[in-house]
């Protein structure tokens, strides 16, 4: 398998930025990195997993890193790849768990994928899991976008999620000009907030 | 609940990070005050989830796409090894019955199908917008990218081709793009560029064109089911459309 090779600083960026074919390139080397998944292999070795491949560990492991890049939380004091380890072990260290967020203190060096604590956690990153409140707010949030347009969807994280400017967007959607793509974004945000209010599992959260 | 515009992009820079560590204590104060604004962050913040959870969803599609394309590619290093074990087994076979080893060749050529990748390939290459193009009276944005191609630089014309944005050229450079990817063999690349060609309705030679060249893209994946039947079915229907001498004699090549 061909995998293309980019620098450290240019898969954050990559991953980063507003080109999403450059968006693209980025996570796909990483998945198809062929170190890192072997890597993974051994990993999961040492842990009898029974409900999970290492390619599964491997595209949680990358969610969770594309989340904290395009946040700005990843500080590219680590090699991406040593950190996207890092989250790996710990995510097949709490294989049975749905892990949300991520915290770590301190820089991962590659040295210290090796080292682990009695629990076999890596020190400086932590995995917590979504409580039952969060599952449940995720769950009435999965239906209120399964009642979004496709076309609604693909605007809402064009323009929040992939950086695109309301130019870039007009032109990915076929619409005249920025002002129409405005609108289009405006009025599908409007159309989840009401979908959002009338949940009542949602409104609930907001004390509606 | 009605929100203020005021709210709106205070709060959003407030949750994208773009406000200064005093900015956001300032908002955050004044949240311990304002319930309406405390109300209106709830709800922010709840859309972003949404967001979020939508980001998720699109990337773990493509990780599944990337995951069958690279699938596809060992089962077709798998089929390289399996035929040349055949061969093997056939050597043996011609040192016991020379009759029986024609007789295996004559069932394995005419019984095997045709490979979905070559096939698509062959198409492609055929109909490509690249090898029918004259340069010369090309558009002077599209041309480094054109040219581009025409050297096989695919990597250098996916970066070219993404740089356009002028309206009036970003549709064919994304048909372009999806052809780069087509060509370097970045399938799942290939599908998004030609899916979004063709959720744009319009001009309709282009989105022809991004028609078939899905329809070939999912071939060459391996990929048979209802998304590439379908849309075989309704290139090869459709006496109107570009490619339907195309459609018709693929579908004649994959009955065989």
């Amino acid at each position: 398998m061909k995998t293309l090779k980019l620098e450290n600083e240019e898969l954050v960026r990559y991953i980063a930025g507003d080109d999403i074919h450059k968006r693209n390139r980025a996570l796909k080397t990483l998945y198809n990195d062929p170190v890192v998944l072997n890597k993974i292999k051994a990993m999961v070795g040492d842990y009898n997993l029974t409900r999970k491949t290492p390619d599964d560990i491997l595209q949680e492991g990358i969610i969770l890193l594309d989340s904290i890049i395009r946040k700005g939380n990843f500080k590219g004091e680590s090699k991406v790849t040593t950190f996207l380890l890092a989250i790996c072990r710990n995510l097949i260290r709490d294989a049975n768990k749905k892990v949300e967020r991520i915290e770590w203190r301190e820089t991962i060096q590659d040295h210290d994928l090796k080292k682990m604590d009695e629990d076999g956690h890596l020190p400086g990153i932590e995995l917590r899991e979504l409580d039952d409140e969060e599952k449940k707010r995720d769950n009435a949030l999965f239906s209120v976008l399964k009642e979004m347009s496709e076309n609604c969807r693909e605007a809402l994280i064009g323009y929040y999620f992939k950086n695109m400017t309301m130019d870039q967007l007009a032109a990915a959607r076929g619409l005249a000009n920025k002002d129409q793509a405005k609108k289009a974004v405006y009025r599908c945000r409007n159309r989840m907030r009401e979908a959002i209010i009338n949940n009542p599992v949602l409104s609930n959260i907001l004390n509606l | 609940m009605k929100h203020s515009d005021k709210n709106f992009d205070r709060i959003e820079d407030y949750l994208f990070g773009r406000m200064s560590e005093a900015e956001k204590k300032a908002v955050e104060d004044e949240m311990a005050e304002n319930k309406e604004l405390a109300a209106d962050l709830a709800l922010h913040k709840l859309e972003h989830r949404a967001m979020e959870l939508l980001a998720q969803q699109e990337l773990k599609a493509n990780l599944d796409s990337w995951k069958e394309e690279r699938s596809g590619a060992g089962q077709q290093e798998a089929k390289v090894v399996s035929l040349a074990a055949r061969r093997r087994f056939l050597q043996y076979a011609a040192a016991a019955c020379a009759l029986l080893l024609a007789g295996f060749f004559v069932w394995f050529w005419l019984g095997k199908g045709p490979d979905d990748a070559a096939l698509a390939s062959r198409y492609f290459d055929e109909t490509s917008i690249t090898n029918r193009s004259n340069t010369s009276g090309l558009p002077a944005t599209l041309l480094p990218a054109l040219q581009a191609l025409q050297n096989k630089e695919y990597d250098r014309a996916v970066d070219l081709l993404g740089n356009i944005t002028d309206s009036n050229f970003v549709t064919s450079a994304r048909l372009l793009q999806g052809e780069a990817y087509f060509l370097k063999k970045d399938y799942s690349e290939a599908v998004t560029s030609f899916q979004s060609v063709i959720r744009q309705g319009e001009p309709i030679l282009d989105v022809h064109e991004a028609e078939w060249r899905l329809a070939l893209t999912y071939l060459a994946l391996g990929y048979k089911g209802p998304e590439f039947t379908d849309l075989l079915n309704r290139i090869s229907n459709d006496r109107e459309h570009s490619h339907y001498p195309n459609a018709v004699a693929l579908k004649e090549a994959l009955a065989k």
